[in-house]
């Protein structure tokens, strides 16, 4: 662990209802004949955020750069590398298993495909309430006028409960989605890309509906996404990754209306706007994403970088707070004595890779 | 945390909504007319639009119906054995002997005879017959001398010899043996010369003379071959009397009865017997009849009612027969009378008192039923015995009569009066001569068990639809037993397959890992493993215990389904794998639903449509494979039916080729439920997949 790990800040305040802290998760490649470990790939390294309660965090970047990875892992669906994940305090992989089965309807999660995240042999009044009667969320008295209620809420018709996710349409698989984490009276639901199978009408309705869950039920979202204007409309605070790191996060206006990362910049240059006579100036990426089983050096991002500098190479940015609430890791915002160490780092590494390729 | 209710919130929210929208119209809503349809019931109505689906269920259904209840309704059972009664042409029904051995009658069974005597009795009487005396000296090896007399046409008696030795008489007298290679002189028993003599006789049989002479007397020299010299002297010596000579003329009566022949000669009102005691020597006895050792006879008794005759009967009757013909056998007297009867001459016992029926009779025939018990009429053995003679006669060796035998009814029982009497009827009998036995035989009814009969033969009152198999079963029962048992092997180890399958499939897909590297090696095992030869050496195995064939059916289906868990464990882990990752899987885990919940809600479920497949098509290979076990006789064992087991009995070309009406039906019966079985399957995997094009 380098000093950067220890100087980052992580936005502190009392009502945060989840605090991710130096989460990471590799996957270890293995190879085919012996099943040895030859290498990882570093699909989350590194990330850091919090959420507050009642807020949505969008988390944005290009594909297979750890978005759902993070989602996963901090529903411990996945085991972790290192790190931790607190909810509410507690450590979500410090339970036990009895305790975390205990605790699961607490954080729910929301698929991006509406069609295999629903068990095509059962009916849909029995997807959404099964849990519900594994936990006792309602008394058994209660359930069926619950189950109804939880189904309204969420835009279907009671007579849905007998029938069988196939006669359904992708934006009402979604709802029954929702309706099924709704059910569980959870806090927290990661939205893994929940909107971006269907098509646009639909994702509105998807949401505004969401949004009135919020409003109604006070629930904190991970808002995963690609699409920048669905992140832009739902969520508070952005977070911006790239090749499994966080490279920007702070209050969506601020990250919409100035960008502090060249990738954050060039991602938002992508962003369409609806007229025809606005010119658009994109910021082309050059390349393709490296590999998270083998990233770059010093800055990950420095491959395709319009702005990068000789110290990018070689220096691993430090994550800091640029502007109030907004930070950033970037070499292009550092103080004189963060430059100052940065290249003494960059000349150290140089001198390294010059002796290991000497030898 | 804060504590909120979402049952709350939703109940309040609900209330109000009801405030805005009282009085407000519910439109239409279409989609809550459309019908609900389950997975299930959607692949119900697919499957029943296949016709060749509905044509394999309604030929299972048949099956099903035919075999588990087709039984309850049929008359008969898998292993009744039906009869039928048939005429034999020529069965056996009596075997007749003339008896020409002399059987022993010990008349006192403290007194023993030497055994050189018993055995030689048989000749003795034929000597006796050849010569036509009427009495024997016989001695036996020990010396002893008995008397073998006459006292019967076929009963002859051997008697203690009182014999008094009067004289020798002598016309030729053989003093002695001369062996010229060994140059040994043996002089004849009783006799004595001195030294001279053998010296002289030496000299003239070297000499090749054929008499010399000494001490006045002219002696002969014989050669009587291979260097051997008998000497003898010729005289007529007359009798040289031991005891009192019975008087003049005796010897005129001796020569005589020698020149003739004769064996015994009368003089003087007593009998004499000469006894050759050596080539021309004759020993005259004086003899008196001794008392009866043994009676030797040929026949035996037919007690004229038909009763069976007690050996101990047998013997007093000829004991008496021999005494002066009255004997008492169990305290009732018996009389026995020499008679002519159809210019034969028959001798007959009579009870004291009862002259005019003959109680029994002495015959030299035995008759008896060929089967060993029961009684022949005497008027049958009779007619038998006049037949038999007749044929010895005439020289036949097969000849036919006319004689009453017993009625049989149409079931082979036999007919018998109000009266309880046996009711008899004439019939055409064959007697056949096989060297002193003969066979007679006649056309009789026989009860039998109904082999091959052929499809609807009518025996009796059984009506057979489909015929009878070669040990008299009923076939079309046995083909609905047979179906039973066929089905319910596909069936319970088509499940215990599946059930293994599942459980060891879902347990390696689910839990992976080390578990699932360990299970799929096991089902490489499996598959490895020929399941024919180890069917052969289980089916050894319960052959050489004998164990019940119900429990041979058991193990026949659980080594079965053993054997076959591995395809089915192989199709559940594949269908688990790829299922395990689907996202609906990493719901239910946040969901926080319990592993047996998981597995047996969520994956199970899905699994099952693949396993109805697979089970169903499985299902008629394991009929199949049943019937070629039970073919080879590893399965299910007789007297059990299955359909591989009829048709295994009628395995050789010729019943094959001869009773079409066994396999016909059986392998039809076979085909038509592996085909549906077959139908089903395919209707079941399009109906599961609606992808496939209707």
């Amino acid at each position: 662990m380098n000093t950067r790990n220890k100087e980052q800040t992580v936005p502190q305040e009392n009502d945060n209802l989840l605090e991710v802290r130096h989460l990471k998760k590799y996957f270890p490649i293995r190879s085919s004949f012996f099943r040895q470990v030859t290498g990882y790939v570093k699909a989350v390294d590194d990330i850091s955020f919090t959420i507050k309660r009642g807020t949505t965090m969008g988390l944005v970047g290009e594909s297979g750069c750890g978005k759902s990875t993070v989602g996963r892992t901090l529903l411990r669906l996945y085991p972790k590398t290192s790190g931790e994940v607190l909810f509410n305090g507690r450590d979500i992989f410090k339970m036990s298993k009895k305790e975390l089965r205990q605790f699961r309807p607490r954080i729910q999660i929301i698929f991006q495909d509406p069609y295999s995240s629903l068990s095509p042999r059962l009916p849909v009044g029995e997807i959404i309430g099964e849990a519900v009667r594994e936990h006792n969320i309602v008394p058994p008295e209660e359930y069926d006028d619950y189950i109804t209620r939880v189904m309204k809420a969420c835009g279907l018709q009671e007579y849905h409960k007998e029938r069988y996710p196939h006669e359904f349409s992708g934006g009402q698989r979604q709802r029954i989605c929702i309706a099924r984490a709704l059910a569980l009276n959870p806090e927290f639901i990661v939205c893994d890309e929940p909107v971006s199978a269907l098509d646009v009408s639909i994702q509105a309705q998807i949401i505004n509906l969401l949004k009135r869950l919020q409003k109604q039920f006070n629930l904190t979202y991970l808002f995963i996404s690609h699409d920048l204007s669905v992140v832009e409309h739902i969520s508070d605070t952005v977070g911006v990754m790239y090749l499994g790191s966080m490279v920007e996060y702070a209050p969506t206006e601020k990250v919409f209306a100035k960008p502090l990362h060249p990738y954050t910049e060039a991602l938002f240059s992508a962003i369409p706007v609806p007229d025809p006579d606005y010119k658009m100036e994109r910021i082309v990426l050059e390349g393709s994403i490296p590999s998270p089983a083998n990233p770059p050096a010093g800055c990950k991002f420095h491959t395709r970088c319009r702005k990068y500098m000789e110290v990018c190479k070689y220096a691993a940015p430090v994550w800091k707070e640029v502007e109030p609430g907004h930070f950033c890791a970037c070499h292009l915002y550092d103080s004189e004595t963060e430059r100052a160490e940065a290249e003494r780092q960059a000349e150290a590494a140089k001198a390294e890779a010059e002796n290991s390729k000497a030898v | 945390m804060a504590e909120r209710d979402l049952n709350e919130m939703l109940k309040e929210m609900e209330s109000k909504s009801r405030l805005h929208a009282e009085g407000g119209v519910d439109h239409l809503d279409d989609t809550q007319r459309v019908k609900v349809l389950s997975p299930g019931r959607l692949v119900f109505k697919r499957f029943i639009r296949n016709r060749l689906a509905i044509v394999g269920s309604c030929i299972l259904i048949f099956m099903f119906v035919f075999c588990f209840i087709g039984p309850i309704f049929y008359p008969y059972e898998q292993t009744d054995k039906f009869y039928k009664t048939d005429i034999l042409e020529n069965a056996d029904y009596a075997a007749a002997q003339k008896r020409t051995e002399y059987s022993i009658i010990k008349v006192d069974e403290s007194v023993s005879v030497h055994y050189s005597v018993t055995n030689m009795m048989n000749y003795y009487i034929n000597e006796m017959k050849k010569t036509g005396d009427d009495i024997m000296l016989v001695k036996s090896d020990s010396g002893e001398k008995y008397l073998v007399q006459y006292q019967a046409d076929n009963v002859y008696t051997l008697n203690v010899s009182n014999l008094n030795r009067i004289g020798v008489h002598a016309s030729e007298l053989l003093i002695c043996e001369f062996d010229m290679l060994t140059q040994t002189l043996t002089y004849s028993e009783g006799i004595v010369m001195d030294e001279a003599f053998g010296e002289m006789a030496k000299t003239a049989a070297m000499d090749n003379l054929d008499k010399f002479v000494y001490d006045g007397k002219t002696y002969a020299v014989e050669n009587t071959g291979r260097k051997k010299y008998a000497v003898k002297y010729y005289a007529d010596s007359g009798i040289q009397y031991i005891a009192e000579n019975p008087g003049g003329g005796f010897e005129d009566a001796v020569l005589a009865a020698i020149t003739e022949g004769e064996k015994t000669f009368e003089f003087g009102g007593s009998r004499y017997l000469l006894d050759q005691a050596a080539p021309g020597a004759y020993d005259i006895y004086k003899f008196a009849i001794g008392d009866i050792l043994f009676v030797c006879s040929t026949y035996s008794v037919d007690i004229l009612s038909g009763a069976a005759v007690p050996a101990d009967f047998v013997k007093a009757a000829l004991i008496g027969y021999c005494r002066g013909g009255a004997f008492s056998y169990n305290g009732i007297d018996y009389v026995i009378s020499e008679e002519i009867e159809n210019r034969d001459t028959v001798v007959n016992i009579y009870r004291l008192g009862e002259t005019k029926n003959p109680y029994a009779r002495f015959t030299t025939f035995s008759v008896s039923r060929h089967s060993g018990s029961g009684d022949l009429t005497i008027e049958f053995k009779e007619d038998v015995r006049r037949k038999i003679e007749e044929m010895i006669e005439q020289g036949k060796s097969v000849d036919t009569l006319i004689t009453k035998v017993e009625k049989q009814a149409s079931d082979g029982s036999v007919m018998v009066d109000e009266d309880g009497n046996v009711i008899y009827e004439d019939t055409k009998v064959t007697i056949t001569r096989k060297g002193d036995n003969y066979t007679i035989t006649c056309d009789r009814f026989r009860y039998l068990i109904d082999r091959y009969a052929p499809p609807f033969s009518e025996v009796s009152t059984d009506v057979h639809i489909l015929g009878t198999d070669g040990d008299g079963f009923d076939i079309f029962a046995r083909i609905m037993y047979g179906g039973r048992i066929s089905l319910m092997v596909g069936f319970v180890v088509v499940i215990i397959e599946t059930i293994l399958g599942i459980i060891m499939g879902g347990i390696s897909g689910y839990f992976g890992g080390w578990v699932d590297t360990l299970i799929m090696r096991l089902v490489e095992i499996f598959y490895c493993i020929p399941s024919l030869p180890i069917m052969i050496i289980i089916g050894a195995y319960l052959d050489a215990e004998q164990v019940n064939p119900y429990i041979r059916l058991i193990w026949l289906m659980a080594v079965l389904g053993f054997l076959g868990w591995a395809s089915v464990a192989r199709l559940v882990r594949g269908q688990i794998l790829s299922l395990r990752e689907q996202e609906f899987m990493l719901a239910t885990e946040v969901e926080g639903l319990r592993v047996s919940r998981r597995i047996f809600r969520h994956l199970i479920p899905n699994v099952m449509p693949q396993l109805i497949v697979t089970a169903t098509a499985g299902l008629g290979s394991v009929i199949l494979l049943e019937s070629t076990l039970s073919f080879l006789g590893l399965g299910v064992k007789h007297p059990l039916a299955t359909w591989g087991t009829m048709i295994n009995s009628v395995s050789d070309y010729n019943s094959m080729v001869n009773y079409t009406y066994i396999w016909i039906p059986v392998g039809l019966l076979i085909c038509l439920t592996v085909i549906a079985f077959n139908f089903v399957g395919d209707g079941l995997r399009d109906a599961f997949d609606p992808k496939m094009k209707s």
